[in-house]
């Protein structure tokens, strides 16, 4: 696979591998906020007065829910025009969208960790894609899309 | 007519209502250092210096004080970093 920044700032990814295809695909079905773990670390409280984490979950959370939608919104589409073919893959991500990626990137990555319940121990560890192991599968996830995070802060850095 | 009595009533002065909050930003192991930092440039205002220290501040200690004022003020932005996925939380910065 191959990462470039275009002449009009976008980036791109071609050549995208089988594997990593089905990785990118999996980012639009978004996270289960249902989960408790997923949703503490989506919605966490603001402080320790109890007046206040009421009135934040009552009228704050709903505005981060849509966000948190939109930003998965504009990622689901772009993710859409890759296509349905693992061949010659490719995606293009505009820089009006890399706030939305980032936000999207975070939201899968933070909600695999709390799901699973990872430790920062096993964030560190050598991640080898295995597919026959789904935990060697998430912490490859986790770390893949970390990587994409950073391809896209460093190009909005370079375009300050 | 007797006298009325004095009401036993006890307010606050202006200088406890305005007491400055804190927005803490807390330590994650997933985001990002650079993302951390580039969130307190694009919600706080920060220089790219005082957003590099305050995300080692956070990485290496496991939370920075990133900005102190008004309490609407310090609740606005824990708003917004938390839209960045940031775990902030907003504090008086002394007891009240």
């Amino acid at each position: 696979m191959t990462i470039s920044r275009k002449s009009d700032h976008s980036i791109q990814l071609e050549d995208i591998p089988p594997f990593l295809f089905h990785v990118l695909k999996s980012l639009a079905s978004g996270p289960r906020p249902q989960n408790p773990d997923v949703h503490s670390r989506l919605f966490p409280s603001p402080g320790s007065e109890e007046r206040l984490n009421e009135d934040w979950f009552a009228f704050v959370q709903p505005d981060l829910e849509d966000i948190f939608a939109a930003a998965r919104e504009i990622v689901a589409e772009d993710i859409r025009q890759m296509g349905d073919s693992e061949e010659n893959a490719q995606l293009s991500i505009p820089p009006n969208h890399f706030d939305a990626w980032l936000n999207a990137l975070n939201q899968d990555r933070l909600s695999v960790a709390a799901e699973n319940h990872f430790s920062e121990a096993d964030l560190t560890e050598d991640v080898s894609p295995d597919v026959s192991d789904p935990r060697s599968l998430l912490l490859f996830r986790i770390s893949f899309f970390g990587f994409l995070q950073e391809c896209l802060v460093r190009s909005m850095e370079e375009g300050d | 007519m007797p006298a009325l009595e004095t009401p036993d009533l006890q307010t606050l002065d202006q200088s406890a209502v305005d007491v400055p909050w804190n927005v803490v930003v807390h330590n994650d192991p997933i985001n990002l250092m650079s993302y951390v930092a580039l969130v307190f440039r694009k919600v706080l205002g920060h220089s790219k210096d005082q957003a590099r220290r305050h995300m080692l501040e956070v990485h290496n200690k496991g939370r920075s004080i990133v900005w102190s004022g008004s309490r609407e003020k310090a609740e606005l932005y824990v708003q917004q970093l938390h839209s960045h996925l940031l775990l902030a939380t907003l504090e008086p910065s002394t007891p009240l």
